[in-house]
């Protein structure tokens, strides 16, 4: 009938509010879609050293905290019963040592991972491009002036992201020769070790490791690693170089206390962890001597990757990582905690519980798309109310409550249709200049935009239509006596 | 198609009653009953229910009490919906405002009711086509409302009360708002279609002029009928 194009005209026959309710459906379209250039995609200069000194993009954890608010399990909090050199998960959650973290009643809980097990999980899922077993042993250094508490970590080879340009001398990284030279690369920030000479010997103490089994909170057994002080053995390396990662900077107000410059003077941050580096290789023949008396068929578990209390993934493409986290996080279950490496960073809350951002991302669109239906449908519902006379003359000529309906919620989809393409189009133009700063195809580019676009489309139109039809429902119960009792 | 026996339209007894201060009678026991093709012409001062009868009448308002009747239908058994498919076919209705569309065109106004009702485009088109001839507007059939005169408007209007040959045309104060020569033309072709589509026409009117026209005048006073007579002034 008639009244969607009546319902059209009317539209453009009030240009301000039209107006209005169009720009706030564009509006809430393109930022929706600009929404995913800050977390779909991690340009690699985001956290780049964290992910060069964690060994990768994405990390997994034998426990996991919680990473979504839509997780409606039952949870517990348990106590953290693991040491800082098994994992660099104290670097990203610094509280689950005081706090605990928060699992599924029936997670295993903190305990060695078997790698194999985390490969064949992950095994199916596009854009993993390697996987890497972090294994460290506690060890004390021994200078002339104290004994340092460190950790004695094997870095591979040809790591995924190179360390030389943290190296303090270049071109200092390990050499062919680093098994039969005993090379070790030592923190230039940890206290104690910044006066050893390149060149020097290190001296290093490291206990025997010991594979332990434990019955897990939920009831099975696994694996844990312990250490033997008693039986521990005396190593000499022959220190290659030194690496200091600087990870920010913050203000030093002390200083600028005292200062008449304006400008606040910074002090640089580094990553503070004290790890000595040897390749996987030495640190494997290590293992073997230190790891003699423990049963093989436990190695053999391990895939001779001991201990293994992190792992941690390297993608292909980078625009992916956060879908990549996602399927790893799926795959793997409530018994391990996955977290791109950025988003590990960025999203401890005070609390030491993660707020996951992908969450965040759809709540805010679905505010935002949400607040723009409010717009739109407020301001159809001003033009109904303008028009409640000619409404109730459709009524008197013989239109029906459905045909009521019709007119306004065309009004609402015309709106919110005429915005949401304008506003995709402009949003998507725009996240085009995402591709500048990912490694994201073209093609995956026009997929992503067609699919954000429908989805967004189709959810703009559903809420705009669902507040409009209150609306709509309201105008076709008007009263036709409305048309006279104006006359 | 079976012709219907009996009034057209008629009503028993009818209120309404408005709740404000002491409450209101608009209306009270009106009882009418209007034979098919009769013109009846409602006299009375502003405020005397002329309106709220033709309300009623067209279904548009409820009484307080009593029923309206339209060819065997009573209308506190309809719903609002059904009321409405009711108007498109039997009932045509003219305001002293003319209430055309301002967004069609004259033909699109006409027309307008019967693409409501069903009707096809060439019925349509044929029906619109010899309205707009003869109330005399063949050349303003594109014309948008806002580019018509009051007179032309109100043209339009009559054509789209009658559009889907209604059993029965009610029309409140149609020349309220026009001068005395364009007032004559409406009133003539109110007459016009009475006579050759044998329609039932029920006017509220100050307009005396309407009483040559009438077969039963109505006077009402504070909502009461005080007078029934022709046109001649004999009481009936």
């Amino acid at each position: 009938m008639d009244f969607s194009k009546l319902a059209v005209t009317e539209i453009r026959r009030n240009p301000t509010r039209t107006r209005i309710a169009v720009i706030a459906s564009a509006l809430a379209a393109m930022i929706v879609i600009l929404l995913r250039i800050i977390p779909e995609g991690y340009p690699l200069g985001i956290a780049m050293p964290e992910r060069t000194y964690t060994g990768g993009d994405i990390v997994v954890f034998p426990a996991q905290t919680p990473l979504s608010s839509a997780e409606h399990s039952t949870l517990v909090l348990r106590d953290w019963q693991g040491s800082d050199w098994q994992s660099q998960i104290l670097y990203y959650f610094p509280d689950i040592m005081n706090t605990g973290y928060l699992c599924k009643e029936a997670s295993t809980g903190w305990r060695a991972m078997i790698p194999k097990d985390v490969l064949a999980a992950i095994s199916d899922i596009p854009n993993i491009k390697s996987a890497y077993s972090y294994r460290a042993l506690p060890c004390l250094i021994t200078t002339d002036k104290a004994v340092v508490p460190a950790i004695l970590r094997a870095l591979d080879e040809q790591p995924a992201y190179p360390l030389e340009p943290y190296m303090e001398q270049p071109a200092s990284f390990f050499s062919e020769s680093s098994v039969i030279d005993r090379e070790a690369i030592i923190p230039k920030q940890t206290k104690g070790l910044g006066d050893l000479k390149t060149g020097s010997t290190l001296y290093i103490t490291i206990p025997e490791p010991k594979v332990v089994e434990f019955v897990s909170p939920n009831g099975s057994t696994s694996l844990h690693i312990g250490t033997d002080w008693e039986k521990a053995v005396e190593y000499s390396f022959a220190i290659k170089g030194k690496y200091s990662i600087q990870i920010g900077e913050e203000i030093d107000y002390e200083a600028w206390a005292n200062s008449p410059d304006p400008q606040p003077p910074m002090i640089p941050l580094y990553w503070n962890r004290p790890e000595v580096l040897i390749s996987s290789a030495l640190f494997e023949t290590i293992v073997q001597e230190m790891g003699a008396s423990i049963d093989p068929t436990y190695l053999e578990s391990f895939s001779w990757a001991f201990p293994t209390y992190q792992i941690t993934l390297t993608v292909d493409s980078m625009s992916q990582m956060r879908e990549t986290a996602r399927l790893a996080r799926e795959a793997l279950g409530s018994d391990y905690g996955v977290y791109a490496v950025p988003e590990a960073l960025y999203s401890t809350s005070s609390k030491g519980h993660v707020v996951m951002p992908p969450d965040l991302h759809k709540l805010f669109s679905g505010l935002i798309i949400g607040f723009s239906a409010l717009v739109v449908a407020g301001n159809i519902y001003i033009i109904v109310v303008q028009q409640k006379r000619k409404i109730g003359l459709f009524r008197v000529v013989g239109a029906t409550s459905k045909d009521i309906l019709q007119y306004v919620l065309t009004m609402v989809a015309y709106v919110s249709l005429i915005g949401t393409c304008a506003g995709g189009l402009v949003g998507n133009l725009l996240y085009l200049f995402s591709l500048l700063g990912s490694d994201m195809e073209f093609g995956t580019w026009v997929s992503q935009a067609l699919s954000d676009f429908g989805v967004i489309a189709g959810l703009s139109i559903a809420v705009s239509l669902g507040i409009g039809f209150a609306i709509a429902y309201w105008a076709s119960r008007l009263p036709c006596s409305e048309v006279l009792s104006r006359e | 198609m079976s012709k219907w026996i009996g009034p057209v339209i008629s009503c028993h007894e009818i209120s309404k009653f408005y709740p404000v201060g002491d409450g209101l009678f608009a209306l009270r026991d009106v009882d009418i009953g209007v034979e098919e093709g009769w013109f009846v012409a409602i006299m009375g001062p502003s405020g005397s229910g002329k309106s709220t009868l033709l309300n009623i009448l067209g279904g548009i308002d409820r009484p307080s009490h009593g029923e309206v009747i339209l060819k065997g239908r009573k209308f506190s058994r309809l719903s609002e919906d059904d009321l409405a498919i009711m108007r498109r076919t039997e009932i045509g209705m003219v305001f002293q405002f003319f209430n055309l569309l301002p967004e069609l065109t004259a033909v699109e106004n006409i027309g307008f009711p019967m693409r409501l009702a069903g009707y096809k485009d060439k019925e349509i088109s044929e029906r619109v086509q010899y309205l707009m001839n003869s109330v005399g507007l063949s050349d303003r059939q594109n014309h948008y409302p806002s580019e018509l005169s009051g007179g032309e408007q109100q043209r339009v209007a009559i054509c789209r009360a009658l559009a889907t040959r209604p059993s029965v045309v009610l029309a409140d104060e149609p020349t309220g708002n026009l001068d005395s020569a364009r007032s004559k033309e409406i009133m003539e072709l109110f007459a016009k279609f009475n006579k050759e589509e044998k329609q039932t026409f029920i006017v509220a009117t100050h307009d005396p002029s309407f009483l040559e026209y009438a077969d039963l005048v109505l006077k009402l006073k504070d909502g009461e009928v005080v007078e029934r007579s022709d046109k001649h002034g004999t009481l009936v």
